[in-house]
């Protein structure tokens, strides 16, 4: 039980944020992405307004996608996806306020969410779950294209007839999700590079026959082919 | 000269028989007699066409919507030698009963400015290219087009013979009283011609009055059957509102298609089919992944 809080407490630390600010109608207000807001100055708002929604269901909806997801990456992930749950909603608050000037307000966590199914699917392919990475890729595929092609409102917040699905915050949180993983892959590739250049004995592991004295190769691949860890 | 039987009752008669004729002129027997008022929402978009055009194509609402109120402009008629005299309702009362109109449209999220729309704008069989003007205008996506008809009657009870002694037509209540109106607002999507959604009131006042109180009562009437008209149609077009709101959301398709104009408010959502999928995919993983222990173990 303690070792799966361990390699999950930060998922559960944002659900659990998530739903006590779905009960603080005044941290809503102040927090929310608001366009004029922002460019007068209060940037916060790039980041804060993931945190806060339009109502119980829109949030419940959210901390259930958020934890399916987060879960199955963190377990394999944590660092990263630790990162990912503190770096990705600035940056996808960002992506919003560049590419989209229509966009006066917003609200709501399932753009950090798309971007943990992301990575979800990203893992499974890497660890050789092909059917699986595809069924969830698809899954995230069509909820995209759902949100981009169909006129429909949204759901979720019952009480807003006039908020709607955002699809440039799935999209944009898919490649906030793509470049942390990206960064993250240099960063390690960067740093065990520079530990192979500075330690001068690295581990040698001898051949199980033949000569003692002759060192066993090591491949790149044994470093560098985890990235996400 | 003693006057003769004829000289005395022949000024009588003559008396007599000009009395009757001159009360014949004030009131000439029982009758009913009717005033109409009508403005059509039908002459006034499809004038002179036998059939109303098909709209064009599925409605496409920028939301928030730009909402125009007018009244459809009026004509009168009235049967011969009617009472009360047709008139159209004041401007000064439109303008009354299109600002009530215009709160039923107020406080909804999906309604961004409610112009109301002064007759002077609208032409008698204007048509939609009168409302294209309207739209350009004022800046408009959706009007809602407020008409009405009310039918007047009056006819005379039995009591009303005591009108024959000029007295009665003071004071008996000889006159029965029946106004009934009938008022729609019907909701047009400027660009497709389409009708989005319409809501009717009705309202009946019924009464009695003296002869010579019978304009001043059935104008009052008029004013009483539109209020209450009014005030039905403003329910209905309460809940049609609602009605539309809610098919907007369950059935988005077969109403309009809906964009966002400048200024919209996004949401990160994640539907329940979206988590649900999520679930599902976990639930065969483990399922499979149960299978294939037990094959292993089997083996």
């Amino acid at each position: 039980m303690t070792r799966a809080l361990q390699r999950s407490w930060g998922t559960l630390l944002v659900a659990l944020v998530l739903g006590a600010l779905a009960f603080s109608p005044t941290t809503s207000c102040y927090g929310e992405y608001t366009r004029g807001a922002i460019a007068r100055g209060e940037w916060w708002r790039l980041w804060s307004g993931h945190f806060v929604h339009f109502g119980a269901w829109h949030c419940f909806w959210n901390i259930v996608v958020t934890l399916i997801a987060g879960l199955q990456v963190e377990r394999r992930a944590p660092i990263w996806t630790r990162v990912f749950l503190a770096l990705s909603p600035g940056l996808i608050g960002a992506m919003l306020f560049v590419t989209t000037p229509d966009l006066e307000r917003f609200r709501g966590f399932s753009g950090v969410a798309a971007g943990l199914v992301a990575a979800w699917a990203a893992l499974d392919y890497r660890d050789g779950k092909r059917s699986r990475a595809t069924l969830v890729a698809g899954i995230l595929a069509l909820k995209i294209t759902s949100d981009v092609f169909s006129s429909r409102l949204l759901l979720s917040a019952a009480e807003n007839l006039d908020v709607v699905p955002s699809a440039a915050a799935h999209l944009a949180g898919v490649i906030s999700a793509a470049l942390l993983g990206i960064a993250w892959a240099g960063a390690r590739i960067f740093v065990v590079k520079n530990q192979l250049h500075r330690v001068p004995t690295i581990t040698v592991r001898k051949q199980a026959s033949g000569s003692s004295d002759a060192p066993a190769p090591i491949h790149r691949s044994d470093c560098c082919s985890t990235p996400f860890k | 000269m003693r006057p003769t039987f004829c000289s005395r009752w022949i000024p009588v008669a003559l008396a007599v028989a000009a009395a009757v004729t001159l009360l014949n002129g004030c009131y000439s027997g029982p009758r009913v007699r009717r005033a109409d008022r009508t403005s059509s929402i039908v002459d006034y978009l499809y004038p002179g066409a036998n059939r109303p055009i098909a709209p064009a194509s599925l409605p496409v609402l920028k939301l928030p919507l730009r909402v125009g109120v007018a009244f459809v402009p009026t004509s009168d008629r009235a049967s011969p030698g009617a009472y009360a005299p047709p008139s159209a309702i004041s401007e000064m009362r439109k303008a009354e009963l299109l600002r009530r109109v215009a709160q039923a449209f107020e406080g909804r999220d999906y309604i961004a400015s409610i112009e109301i729309v002064p007759s002077s704008y609208l032409r008698p069989g204007g048509g939609f290219q009168n409302v294209d003007q309207l739209q350009r205008l004022l800046n408009l996506d959706v009007i809602a087009l407020v008409s009405y008809d009310q039918l007047q009657f009056t006819d005379e009870k039995r009591a009303s013979l005591a009108y024959w002694t000029i007295i009665g037509a003071y004071f008996i209540q000889g006159n029965k009283n029946d106004t009934q109106t009938l008022m729609e607002a019907a909701v047009y999507d400027i660009a497709s011609r389409q009708l989005l959604f319409r809501a009717p009131g009705v309202g009946r006042v019924t009464g009695s009055s003296t002869l010579l109180q019978v304009d001043e009562k059935l104008r009052g009437d008029a004013g009483a059957g539109l209020q209450l008209a009014t005030d039905d149609m403003i329910a209905n077009l309460k809940t049609q509102l609602d009605g539309f709101r809610a098919r907007l959301k369950t059935t988005p398709d077969a109403v309009a298609k809906i964009e966002h104009r400048a200024g919209y408010t996004g949401g990160g959502s994640s539907e329940p089919w979206w988590a649900l999928g999520l679930i599902g995919v976990l639930g065969w993983t483990r399922i499979r992944a149960r299978r294939t222990a037990r094959r292993s173990s089997a083996r």
